[in-house]
């Protein structure tokens, strides 16, 4: 099937008028699978999941119960390999960490030594063992014994966790940091061919290319919304929830488009057939706008038919809708299709096309399309190089008015610091923590993302400067208000007039520190009757009247002056700033921000942090530690064993810490080690957010209007980054901070991260080339995120595509 | 008797416009003739979270019998306060305890093991299901337009997602193939009930080319599909299997129509409320509906989940926080789940009233019916799967051997104990699959000659 003339048959990809791409028809795809589908691919990569014919096999025998060992593999390709690389050291004489091989049951598919096999197959898959410093297997030796072992697990009716488990966010640790960053690894890097469902972010943005009122469209791409990274590839698909929607929305979109649309109402309204040409241009004019390049002849032919078919039976209006509906559920609108359709290389590996590329690009920094210079690039020929490709990514990173959503999703599903929100928080012991429907925690959550972008426009030591930096946006809505309310007192007479010269509008945009009024919503979090604000006197005298004139805070009658109304806090906000520190009245919301917080250290200590990572009362070491295991140390924590009755014991004399000292019997602390010590540290800060030297008692009797206290003990260790200077005892949360901040396996823990995000799937050790190149870019720029990005989607990872085999 | 049905659908209905009888209704009339055996059983599975405390279920009158094994008449015993609700439908309610399911995920949530008696997913992630759970097997044994409907109150068991389509990751239509739920009432209406309300001539026109649309994507898909890497086939065939399922549903809707637009529950602001209980009632009414209609013999439904919070019963914690003892305003776990487990009977009582007004046979609906109350972390909040136990109302289409029967098998160990992998080969077996095992076997209790594998054959009538 190989041959050099199915590579002619690879169009030249002609690019359509208005820049509309003659993308990937189907057409052309044909031979280029075929191709890549005799491609040989790297073993230890190559299974992704046991195979459905396997596990129907499976099915019937454990319907007959009978359950035949294969034993020919198992003796010439299983038992010699056991000897040789795994027994000398998991054997009768030795047994490191506890292992033993020699004794392990052949009965597999009876499910025999089910956790024994699953974690030899962990081993041989990571290529964890046998040790890089002893003599290693060959790939084919290797892939018979996992394959021996998928097959014996199939026929157990118990498919290998391990494969779901490499391609899920959660355990993307599973794979060796110390490995990928070892340098030893030379296998040029590549993602497997894939299609990669719709993103609901793209599709809130394209959905107003399918026509009527985008109000009315709703969103068939939902994600999961819990903490972590969360649209991976593989995890996606569209299947019949999906449909349900998309059928809906295609129904009403068009509905409205024959209802408004000239080429449509036309050929709706009128008494005879369509002609061809009609139709043709018709379904053409919505295929390019939903689907996004130009449907080939075949495709319109299709279409018409479909037509006229309906048109038998329903009439024209009803044909039309069929087919415009038809258009709508494309299956390319629903899936990105990237598989390489670049050449073939020696690796096996093939690049994306321009066309491909040119999407990549896009969704990787934009929630949008191609924009017309990418368009142009792919079109002209430019588009086809690494170099290439790093052109249009630094272009678009530079460009301030091309929106980058992207960037800042990343800090907040890595942080997880958007789901403080979700954290319920009672009023009683907040004092008034949501106050007529405003979400305190929401708009904390609203802070971090101004924190999260003051450090990218430095774009400089950007790791650290989350992990560190002091300097807090502290409900930047207020300073608004109070900015605008001074500017208004100040020049009250004429604005009371409806007057405003240029001059005195300038003033106030710079006060505010803005270039324009369509940045106001894009440099504050305003409260939604705000949001419209335009810098008319009529709005800035708006403005004044919010400010409430009677309640708590600096009444003008009780003798406060006019300082104390407008740097005060608006009545909706008066607790707001106690996650801060903050008393009432201590703050002055005049001053430009952020602010500096003492006993603070970044990210892991911003109220939004520590509620999204807290318990609904209390706070939550055990999390906190796992989630710093895991996102800043590389770590894997295994899942809590089934037999773990997780009940934190009641005992109202007992700080938290103390009571979770149930955790440290020996059993329980094997795993808790890796999280407790880590977590207690943060008990500096109660649920939440705020800096506390003693834990209240607030279980027991008042006395004297206040709960009893005992002191904080945030004493713990960090552990596990192996470098020297780091490992150690630490006082508390901002010095363990302080520390990570420092740590080498923390930033590239942090890289990891990136690149699963960017690349929509976990790190497989074939990236490790590119893993550590972005680290490079990353400590020779100084820390620049931007750097960064360049170095990871101009990567291999990024570009190359390969067909792997399942099974 | 023969209008004695309608009369029930007109009764529940919008009471707009004329009911002329559908071709299936008159298929149902003429079951309610007589002809028993022909009717369709239904089943209603209704999931809560945090586990079911066995002794929350026990009647006084058992309360000492402990974990010994009985089988006795429940008809007369005494129902704990919090079943008060079922005490209408006493010789229709079964309580089954001590069935162990040690070949689940034990802790808050054994996910798609509950149903599907194997180990699957870890805390956070339910993970890929393995093979179809035992009510989508029931579902497939009586087809119907919709074969099983989810609706859900929130989704997977940590999850805070709220309305719109969800995956609480318990029920799976097939290996790799989760149940989608429909978490917001509204449009669950409108997939249900939707287009036969809104029946005009240009809807029925419309229902007509729908058709030509299936067909048409079924085949646009298939095109494709050839075409892309088989690693990535399985995600262009969801794409394809939800167009193929339209079809199947499309011609069986055919003849519903005036059917579905005589049941359709009062499109009430119940059905667009944010409060949790209203929209668990809103599902509720929604089932026992499409039951009713035809539409689907097959509901499972997700009430609750860690992070809901019943305000309206006055609590103020989630059910997580309340399975961790953390209290509510003084109240302690007991109480809370007293407070949740009266509301909860309270929904199945009035979807099991709903179904006895309506004459099916020589009796009723309900009489055909199973709706069984069970929980994904089955014996408490950290569910360790020694037992899980089931609450299950209607008359099982005298099949089962179990309604007014109290029922305790043999602790996990003990020489006779059972499984849920027995429990639920019982009803696939009554119903009509002859599967011998449906599960993963215990192989602790192999090892130890205790598995039986097999149904719970004195269970079934």
């Amino acid at each position: 099937m190989l041959n050099s003339h199915s590579l002619h048959l690879l169009p030249p990809l002609p690019m359509g008028k208005n820049f509309v791409l003659q993308g990937v028809s189907m057409k052309y795809i044909g031979p280029v699978v075929a191709m890549v589908a005799t491609m040989t691919p790297i073993a230890t990569l190559a299974i992704v999941c046991p195979d459905a014919s396997a596990s129907q096999v499976a099915k019937v025998q454990q319907k007959t119960t009978k359950k035949p060992v294969e034993t020919t593999t198992f003796t010439t390709a299983v038992v010699p390999f056991l000897q040789k690389y795994c027994i000398p050291c998991h054997g009768p004489t030795v047994s490191k960490g506890g292992i033993t091989l020699h004794d392990i049951s052949r009965s597999l598919a009876v499910g025999k030594d089910m956790d024994r096999w699953n974690l030899v197959l962990k081993q041989l898959v990571l290529s964890e063992m046998p040790p890089s410093k002893e003599k290693q297997p060959l790939v084919s030796d290797v892939s018979k014994v996992i394959d021996w072992i998928n097959a014996e697990l199939n026929k157990s009716g118990n498919a290998a966790s391990l494969y779901q488990k490499l391609e899920h966010p959660d355990y993307g640790n599973l794979v060796s940091h110390e490995k990928l960053f070892s340098g030893e690894i030379k296998t040029k890097p590549f993602s497997p061919a894939r299609l990669w469902r719709t993103s609901p972010n793209v599709f809130d943005n394209v959905k107003s290319s399918y026509g009527g009122d985008t109000r009315s469209i709703r969103q068939p791409f939902l994600v999961e919304d819990r903490k972590g990274i969360k649209e991976y590839a593989n995890l996606l698909f569209a299947d019949s929830a999906v449909v349900d929607v998309l059928l809906v929305n295609a129904g009403y979109c068009a509905d409205q488009l024959i209802q408004k649309e000239r080429l449509y109402k036309d050929i709706a309204s009128q008494q005879n057939a369509p002609n061809q040409d009609q139709l043709e241009a018709a379904a053409s004019q919505h295929f390019k706008k939903v689907v996004f390049r130009d449907p080939t002849k075949d495709e319109l032919t299709k279409y018409a038919g479909l037509f006229r078919f309906s048109a038998k039976d329903g009439g024209n209006s009803e044909a039309l809708r069929v087919m415009l509906m038809a258009i709508m559920m494309h299956p390319e609108s629903v899936y990105r299709i990237e598989i390489g359709l670049g050449e073939l290389d020696a690796s096996g590996r093939r690049m994306l096309s321009s066309t491909e590329l040119a999407f990549a690009i896009s969704y990787a920094l934009t929630d949008q399309r191609p924009d017309r210079i990418l368009l142009q690039a792919a079109e002209s020929g430019k588009l086809k190089t690494k170099e290439d490709v790093r052109v249009q990514i630094s272009r678009m990173l530079e460009d301030e008015s091309l929106e980058k959503p992207r960037i800042l999703r990343f800090f907040q599903e890595f942080f997880g610091y958007n789901q403080a929100h979700i954290i319920f928080k009672d009023e009683a012991r907040s004092g008034g923590f949501r106050y007529y429907g405003e979400d305190y925690p929401l708009i904390y959550e609203r802070d971090a993302d101004f924190f999260v972008l003051n450090i990218l426009s430095k774009d400089k030591d950007v790791f650290r400067q989350l992990l560190t930096s002091d300097e807090y946006f502290i409900l930047n809505r207020q300073t608004f208000r109070n900015t605008v309310y001074a500017f208004y007192e100040q020049n009250k007479e004429m604005i009371d007039k409806g007057q405003l010269s240029e001059e005195k509008s300038k003033e106030l945009l710079k006060s505010l520190g803005l270039k324009d009024w369509k940045e106001l919503n894009t440099k504050y979090y305003l409260h939604p009757f705000d949001r419209g604000f335009d810098g008319s006197p009529r709005a800035i005298k708006h403005m004044g009247i919010e400010i409430p004139t009677e309640g708590r805070i600096g009444h003008p009658d009780e003798g406060k002056s006019f300082q104390a109304v407008s740097q005060g806090m608006h009545i909706l906000y008066e607790k707001y700033p106690m996650a801060y520190d903050l008393k009432d009245g201590e703050q002055n919301f005049l001053l430009s921000q952020p602010y500096k917080r003492p006993n603070r250290a970044g990210m892991l200590t911003h109220p939004a942090w520590l509620i999204a990572h807290s318990l609904n009362d209390i706070s939550d070491p055990i999390r906190r530690g796992k989630w710093i295991r895991q996102r800043l140390l590389a770590g894997v924590v295994l899942d809590v064993p089934i037999t773990v009755d997780a009940t934190i014991p009641q005992n109202h004399q007992k700080t938290l810490r103390e009571r979770l000292s149930v955790t440290e019997a020996k059993a329980c602390w094997r795993c808790h080690v890796q999280m407790n010590p880590i977590g207690y540290t943060f008990e500096v800060f109660d649920d939440f957010g705020r800096y506390r030297t003693t834990e209240a008692l607030d279980k027991l009797p008042k006395a004297n209007g206040t709960f009893p206290v005992k002191p904080v003990n945030s004493r713990g260790v960090l552990e596990g980054t192996g470098e020297a200077g780091i490992d150690g005892n630490v006082k508390d949360a901002l010095e363990l901070i302080h520390k990570l901040a420092n740590s080498k396996k923390a930033r590239q823990s942090i890289i990891r991260h990136v690149f699963r995000y960017y690349m929509g799937r976990n790190e497989m050790l074939s990236d490790s080339m590119t893993l550590m190149a972005a680290d490079k870019a990353y400590l020779e720029s100084g820390g620049s995120f931007k750097a960064l990005l360049i170095s990871l989607l101009t990567s291999d990872s990024f570009l190359y595509r390969k067909t792997l085999t399942k099974g | 008797m023969t209008h004695s049905r309608r009369r029930i659908l007109k009764g529940m209905s919008l009471g707009a416009g004329s009911f002329l009888l559908g071709p299936l209704l008159s298929q149902i009339e003429a079951h309610a003739e007589g002809n028993v055996g022909a009717l369709p059983s239904r089943f209603v599975f209704v999931v809560k979270d945090s586990g079911i405390w066995p002794s929350g279920i026990t009647p006084a009158e058992f309360m000492a019998n402990g974990s010994k094994p009985i089988n006795a008449s429940l008809v007369k015993a005494t129902l704990p306060p919090s079943m008060a609700p079922l005490r209408p439908f006493q010789d229709q309610v079964a309580i089954v305890q001590g069935l162990s399911g040690k070949m689940c995920r034990g802790g808050h949530t054994s996910h798609f093991g509950m149903m599907g008696v194997y180990m699957v997913g870890s805390e956070v992630n339910p993970g890929n299901p393995l093979r179809a759970t035992a009510d989508a097997e029931l579902a497939k044994l009586y087809p119907a337009p919709f074969n099983h409907v989810g609706l859900a109150v929130r989704g997977d068991w940590g999850s805070t997602n709220y309305g719109g389509t969800m995956y609480p990751g318990i029920s799976a239509v097939g290996p790799g193939k989760e149940l989608p739920f429909q978490g917001s009432p509204d449009v669950a209406f409108d997939q249900l009930f939707g287009s036969a309300v809104s029946a005009s001539k240009e809807g029925e026109r419309r229902f007509k080319l729908q058709k030509n649309l299936l067909d048409f994507m079924v085949d646009d898909i298939k095109k494709v599909e050839r075409a892309i890497p088989s690693t990535e086939k399985m995600k262009m065939d969801a794409y394809l299997n939800a167009f193929e399922e339209l079809q199947m549903r499309h011609s069986k809707l055919v003849g519903m129509k005036d059917n579905l637009k005589g049941n359709a529950p009062q499109l009430t602001d119940k059905f667009t409320s944010m409060i949790e209980e209203v929209r668990q009632e809103a599902h509720c009414d929604l089932a026992v509906a499409a039951l009713i209609a035809g539409l689907t013999n097959c509901v499972t439904i997700r009430l609750d989940n860690a992070n809901t919070v019943y305000k309206a019963l006055g609590l103020a914690r989630n059910i997580h926080g309340i399975g961790h003892d953390e209290g509510d305003n003084g109240r302690d776990q007991a109480q809370c789940r007293e407070i949740i487990q009266t509301h909860h009977m309270a929904l199945i009582a009035t979807m099991a009233k709903k179904l006895k007004a309506v004459p099916e046979g020589n009796g009723n609906m309900l009489d055909n019916t199973m709706i069984i109350y069970l929980s994904d972390s089955s014996n408490k909040h950290h569910g360790d799967c020694l037992e899980w136990p089931y609450v299950v109302v209607g008359g099982c289409s005298g099949k089962l051997k179990i309604p007014g029967r109290y029922i305790c098998y043999p602790k996990y160990g003990d020489a006779g104990c059972r499984t849920i992998g027995d429990w639920w080969t019982t009803l696939l077996n009554a119903q009509g699959n002859p599967i011998k095992y449906y599960g993963n076997e215990d192989l602790e209790l192999k090892q130890n000659g205790l598995s039986h594998a097999g149904p719970l054959v004195e269970l079934i009538a």
